[in-house]
């Protein structure tokens, strides 16, 4: 009787500790599959591998014009800026127009890596870099002269709009000047 | 799954003591009426835990494939402190592997041994060989600068950079200047808990 009883304690503990300890480890991994599936690490992605995609259109889109066609190539750059980028394109346009009607520049893209350096995917920012190589070539009695490729370094400020990911800002990032 | 036989096991054993000690008329009412429903306590919790181990695999095995396959599988930006780690660590072996005194070729050699590894060591060790044997005389300095480096892959003891590098170099007496720009693809691989340059591409 005594004896029974023991054993029936032990083979209670035993199984409600085993019913339990399995409770907790199927929550813990469901949950780990929830957050890799549907939680913040799950948008973080979402925001980084967009943020990547969109960044070698919009560089490519920046760094193109067709000096025959200034109108649709200002158009396009307008069309991927957002802030203070949009404002500058918005206010510079007559300039920027009446320089390629002096110096008609054509230029074509082709975007070799990025990477991106910051991400704040709550805030929608990201900060992106950009290795391409531009070919342009100047419109000589509207033709276009033998081509020459330059090797940029692009630095992009974006922001999540939207109609997706726009260039906020944009720079080259230059040589360094000193070396450290 | 152990557990689970385990328990089946409890459950038995205790059924054959009950068998064995049915006890003389009287008191096997009351008793047998409590020991099935010990038994059957004891089977429901047995049940209850293979399904619940059973679900534990599936829900375990689900989450595997999610972070080795998925998107996830890629943790740059999603684990900061990692993305941050191989940053500062690849950008500081970037700096030594491309710099250089002509009075501290050693140092520099030895520092840079330190932060490479795989195929990029046969790589180093070809570019610097020229440079111990011409430095001397030309009194070259080459320092680098990395202004800016990007993550592209974070995945285990494997990542991916794009760096941007600038160098600059002096010669001789006169400190005649050069520079240089680059754009780089740095394949990054852990070694004992340190980033170090697995292999450089030049874009």
């Amino acid at each position: 009787m005594n004896r029974m009883s023991t054993l029936w304690k032990v083979a209670l503990v035993l199984s409600t500790v085993l019913a339990l300890g399995s409770i907790s480890t199927a929550s813990w991994f469901g949950y780990l599959w929830y957050n890799a599936a549907q939680g913040g690490s799950a948008s973080v992605v979402d925001a980084r591998d967009g943020a990547i995609e969109a960044t070698r259109k919009l560089a490519a889109t920046l760094q193109t014009l067709d000096a025959t066609r200034p109108e649709e190539g200002l158009d396009n750059w307008a069309a991927v800026a957002t802030g203070a980028l949009s404002d500058q394109l918005r206010q510079d346009r007559a300039k920027y127009l009446d320089h390629l009607k002096k110096s008609p520049i054509s230029s074509s893209a082709t975007v070799l890596d990025v990477a991106l350096t910051e991400l704040d995917a709550p805030a929608g920012t990201a900060t992106a870099i950009v290795a391409m190589d531009v070919t342009q070539s100047v419109l000589v009695h509207n033709r276009p002269s033998l081509p020459v490729v330059r090797q940029l370094r692009v630095k992009l400020n974006l922001s999540e709009t939207g109609e997706g990911w726009k260039v906020a800002g944009t720079s080259l990032i230059p040589a360094d000047s000193g070396a450290s | 799954m152990p557990p689970a036989d385990q328990t089946d096991t409890t459950v038995d054993s205790d059924h054959d003591q009950l068998d064995a000690g049915t006890p003389p008329d009287g008191e096997t009412g009351q008793r047998g009426g409590g020991a099935r429903r010990r038994v059957r306590l004891l089977a429901t919790l047995g049940v209850a835990s293979v399904v619940l181990v059973a679900a534990a695999v599936v829900l375990a095995v689900g989450n595997h494939a999610a972070r080795a396959n998925g998107a996830l599988a890629n943790q740059a930006f999603v684990d900061p402190a990692a993305t941050a780690d191989v940053v500062g660590q690849i950008s500081t072996a970037i700096k030594t592997v491309y710099s250089y005194d002509y009075r501290a070729l050693a140092a520099n050699e030895a520092a840079a041994k330190a932060v490479i590894t795989g195929k990029f060591v046969d790589e180093f060790a070809q570019t610097f060989e020229p440079v111990k044997q011409l430095a001397p005389a030309q009194q070259a300095v080459l320092t680098t600068a990395v202004p800016a480096v990007g993550v592209a892959l974070l995945r285990g003891d494997r990542a991916r950079l794009l760096m941007m590098v600038d160098q600059r170099g002096t010669r001789g007496q006169s400190q005649q200047l050069a520079g240089a720009t680059a754009r780089l693809v740095v394949d990054a691989q852990r070694v004992d808990g340190r980033w170090k340059i697995a292999e450089v591409t030049p874009e």
